[in-house]
């Protein structure tokens, strides 16, 4: 895949779009039967989008850096929750022994609107909250797709649109996942 | 356009690797952009012209 970085000053945001959405799936990827409802899991303090390959650096005895070879590749959403309501705790419970689709939109970059499509990971089924205070952790771990990924438009859109506060119109095509890829980033010009 | 899916690939929620599916021009330009591999189904004529048989001649 080619890429194209560039001097761009429209690409600053320090904000995010403060929202994570989720959906069970099967664990390679496919709808349940019976479609599982889009659960937007609350209003967010702070999110951390990782893609992250440690490497190990192979030197020779002169000490200089002969081959870099890659570790392993972690991918991840990381998060606070705001909330601590029943409903927002039971995350932890529930989501034991499942996958899950997972969504992120990340604001408006460049003059378009930045959401991220995760086509299968677990959550970690865990929650700390300190009092005073009142926030918990959140994490999600992708899992590599062994088959490519079609999501339906009227299944990306029910996912955008779900939960409190129905948004303007971003991404209505169909999203497409890469076998071996993790996820896909989609870019939308704001109407 | 029928076509017959050849590795693994999840089409709007369902495993379809080995099954026939459906797809408009554009969903095979999709397909196609995920290096799926796939073949296109030959599909029957709807109407096929009747065989002369022994009778007829």
């Amino acid at each position: 895949m080619a890429f194209t970085p560039a001097k761009d000053k429209g690409g600053f945001n320090p904000k995010g779009g403060a929202i994570i959405r989720i959906k069970e799936v099967n664990d390679d990827g496919t709808d349940f039967t019976t479609a599982s409802s889009v659960y937007d899991i609350g209003y967010l303090q702070e999110t951390t989008i990782l893609d992250n390959t440690p490497t190990t650096e192979f030197k020779d005895e002169a000490g200089d850096t002969v081959q870099t070879i890659e570790g392993d590749r972690s991918v991840t959403v990381q998060g606070v929750l705001m909330q601590r309501d029943k409903a927002t705790l039971d995350i932890a419970k529930e989501c034991r022994g499942k996958f899950y689709f997972l969504y992120k939109y990340n604001g408006i970059v460049n003059g378009k609107h930045q959401e991220m499509f995760y086509g299968c990971g677990k959550i970690y089924p865990s929650f700390e909250v300190k009092l005073q205070g009142g926030t918990t952790p959140f994490k999600f771990t992708a899992t590599k797709l062994n088959s490519a990924i079609s999501i339906a438009a009227t299944i990306a859109t029910a996912v955008i649109t779900a939960g409190a506060g129905a948004l303007e119109t971003r991404q209505t095509a169909t999203i497409t996942i890469a076998a071996g890829d993790y996820y896909t980033i989609v870019e939308t010009t704001v109407a | 356009m029928k076509i017959l899916i050849k590795s693994g690939y999840i089409h709007y929620g369902y495993q379809v690797k080995d099954k026939e599916i459906s797809v408009t021009q554009e969903e095979i330009e999709m397909i196609q952009s995920l290096n799926v591999k796939y073949e296109i189904v030959k599909e029957e004529p709807k109407y096929k012209r009747k065989e002369k048989s022994e009778d007829d001649i």
